[in-house]
């Protein structure tokens, strides 16, 4: 007798991990070779200014918005942040993948507790739900959206809602529940070198060379 | 029972570790416990709660023993191995230690009732007592 | 069934009285997992039970099992419930061998013919029977033959409720459980390498008082096999805080606390073993500091590794990794290398204009 959800489990666990792991590190790396490679055109006007500490200073000056901006558009702003954070920590701070990082590359870190979690994971949930919303309402956003938009919020949202189900056992098999919280990761995985996704490590290299560039002006950015 | 939003005691001493582990099961258990003695007294209902079936740490047995504490009555009964019935400190609330005869535990209930079953005599034992009565009486007669 | 002693009587004989009566029937419903409101019921369906015969058939197997079930931790109930059956056959645990062993079987078959009760432990091979053999005879054949005349079928352990080691990857012998082969009798599932003693008579008490008890949809009772033992672990709240031991004798593993990290099955594994506990309640695995293996589900042997966490992959997949990463960089290069001579090339063909050339054109 075969249990179906411990073989979709093991399926996860498996195969499907070594194709989807190998779909996303060949291209990350594949796409950020090709950034550094292809690098920027020598800018021959004498510097004015410093760019390698105004490209830095960038990489974290951008994450901070400009004044009047979170009033201007407080579902993207504030909804932005709670899911960027909310993700970060059920991602980072859950022991589970924690030890998926330690099995990795040999390195540990303290978890956080289940409470934080799952309020963490269930706000960013809320949030990307808002940020869903102001898409569908507001009709500037809406005409901008494209479908790799929407394939990357909903990846993005599945493995926090497959997580949280699985771990509180709401509804279905908790086995066949953690299957396919793995899947969702892996088709995110998946999907992460050739949508918006890949800004999780292209944002530091756009933002340094905007930087950049505005630092040899002798520019703020 | 939901122990999820349960506690646990992380200060230990190092001497005694998983004395202080406990699943944060005993207080909903004393509840049940609270429960069911206000409907003894409402309504006269018995209630019967096996300790088996709930996941209990050293620390629960623990915090158990204190709240209810030992009462007036303690009866030692010899079947098949002892078993244990004691009132607690508590009056109406008793607990039932069956023992095999080797001693060890077979099973251990908290029983919310004036009078656990178990110390009556049972009627099928009484009619059998009245038999061997009756039969010692035939011999002695006999005898005399 | 057949019409030997009821256990009533038994008691009697024996000088029980009532009262002990009552007390056996409580730790029965402990042990069964049954509401103590329904020791009356057990008392009464224990009167009218009658004494059915056990063939007990073992196969793929290593004894584990009979010699879980033979230290069934409550010896006065198990001499109770081996009492209220007749073992009439058990090749290891039977005085006779050979053919007398076997002609022990044949008779309580045809004695008791649509009544007995058919226990299984152990795997049966199917890629080729004459891998395992009891007097000339193939465990596929005998479990066919003697399935045929049995009221019920009690698949005792994991290998034969599922397959078990036998079946782990490759699978030599092409092992497979009993419910594979029968399809038309009920089968009750009791997994579990080996399965908890007190799990085993408690389901065939269960079956003497009520008949089958409720299964789940691999077969196993779910008043044994209806919680995790993640939901019942003493442990539990160690992982609900985020503690971890994350080896053997680090603080973690000495505080007692949760064993995820170090492979623990029990979010995934149906037993009673947090409740229940081993060796007559003292212990189960986790508490003895081990994580659970989670023996008491189908392929248990090829979860990955006993000791790599259920969130970590379960193959090789560091080479696979290392080699994309390779894979990606130099397809990377490439294709910048490419997009560059591309460039240089267009900026190679590119003509001098000036405005009147310009003008020209327009």
């Amino acid at each position: 007798m075969n249990n179906q959800a411990f073989d979709l489990l093991m399926w996860a666990r498996g195969p499907a991990f070594d194709i989807a792991l190998m779909i996303f590190a060949g291209g990350i790396v594949l796409r950020i070779v090709e950034i550094f490679v292809l690098g920027r055109k020598k800018d021959l006007a004498p510097a004015k200014g410093n760019p390698v500490a105004q490209g830095l200073k960038t990489i974290f000056s951008r994450s901070v918005p400009r004044e009047g901006l979170v009033k201007f558009a407080p579902i993207t702003y504030i909804g932005g942040y709670i899911f960027h954070i909310g993700f970060f920590i059920a991602f980072f701070f859950f022991a589970p993948h924690i030890a998926l990082f330690t099995d990795a590359f040999g390195v540990s870190w303290p978890s956080t507790g289940r409470v934080i979690v799952e309020s963490a994971t269930a706000l960013a949930l809320l949030a990307l739900i808002a940020l869903i919303y102001s898409r569908f309402t507001d009709p500037v956003r809406k005409a901008l959206t494209t479908f790799d938009d929407y394939l990357v919020l909903v990846l993005s949202g599945l493995p926090l809602l497959t997580g949280y189900i699985a771990v509180n056992k709401l509804f279905g098999d908790p086995t066949m529940m953690m299957a396919f919280h793995i899947l969702s990761v892996e088709a995110l995985m998946i999907a992460f070198p050739f949508t918006k996704l890949m800004h999780a490590f292209s944002f530091a290299i756009s933002r340094y060379y905007n930087g950049a560039i505005q630092g040899r002006k002798g520019a703020e950015s | 029972m939901d122990n999820r939003h349960s506690y646990c005691a992380t200060t230990s001493k190092p001497d005694d570790v998983l004395s202080f582990v406990a699943t944060g099961n005993a207080a909903p258990l004393l509840h049940e416990i609270k429960h069911a003695l206000s409907k003894l007294l409402d309504s006269g209902v018995e209630h019967i709660i096996d300790l088996g079936a709930i996941p209990f740490g050293p620390g629960d047995e623990r915090i158990l023993d204190d709240v209810l504490g030992d009462g007036e009555v303690s009866a030692t009964l010899t079947i098949m191995g002892e078993s244990h019935v004691r009132e607690t400190k508590i009056p109406g609330v008793w607990r039932v230690d069956h023992l095999d005869e080797k001693g060890q535990f077979q099973s251990r209930f908290i029983e919310i009732t004036f009078m656990p079953d178990i110390l009556k005599t049972q009627r099928e034992d009484a009619v059998q007592g009245l038999e061997t009565l009756a039969g010692r009486l035939d011999t002695l007669k006999g005898n005399s | 069934m057949s019409n030997k002693a009821m256990l009533p009587e038994l008691m009697k004989t024996h000088g029980i009285s009532r009262r002990a009566f009552m007390k056996y029937c409580a730790s029965l419903a402990s042990v069964m997992a049954l509401s103590p409101a329904m020791v009356p019921r057990i008392a009464e369906a224990l009167e009218n039970a009658r004494r059915p015969s056990v063939i007990w058939l073992s196969f793929q197997e290593c004894t584990g099992c009979t010699e879980s079930i033979l230290r069934s931790h409550s010896p006065t109930i198990e001499d109770l419930i081996f009492n209220a059956i007749s073992l009439d056959y058990h090749h290891t645990l039977q005085a006779a061998s050979g053919h007398a062993a076997e002609a022990a079987r044949e008779q309580a078959m045809k004695e008791n013919y649509g009544k007995y009760i058919l226990v299984v432990d152990g795997s049966i091979p199917i890629k080729d029977p004459g891998y395992s053999c009891i007097a000339g005879i193939s465990n596929l054949d005998m479990l066919k033959e003697t399935a045929a005349g049995a009221a019920a079928i009690v698949s005792v352990g994991t290998c034969a409720a599922y397959g078990g080691i036998g079946h782990a990857d490759p699978n030599p012998t092409g092992a497979v459980g009993v419910s594979e082969i029968i399809k038309d009798k009920p089968i009750i599932n009791v997994p579990g390498c080996p399965p908890i003693p007190v799990v085993m008579t408690g389901v065939l008490a269960h079956f003497l008082t009520f008949g089958i008890p409720d299964l789940d949809e691999l077969g196993r009772p779910k008043a044994f096999y209806g919680e995790s033992i993640h939901d019942r672990c003493y442990r539990r709240p160690f992982y609900d805080k985020g503690m971890f031991a994350e080896n053997f004798d680090d603080e973690g593993a000495r505080g007692g606390w949760c064993l995820y990290k170090l492979g623990c099955k029990g979010p995934i594994t149906k037993s009673a073993c947090a409740t229940i506990k081993w060796n007559n309640g003292v212990s189960f695995p986790i508490e003895a500091g081990h994580p659970c293996l989670g023996c008491t589900e189908p392929d248990f042997w090829d979860n990955g590794g006993f000791y790599k966490p259920l969130s970590v992959p379960a193959g090789d997949y560091r080479k696979a990794g290392v080699a994309a990463v390779a894979g990606g960089a130099a397809i990377g290069v490439a294709s910048a290398l490419m997009s560059k001579a591309k460039k240089a090339k267009a900026a190679k063909a590119h003509e001098t204009v000036d405005a009147h050339d310009l003008e020209k054109s327009s």
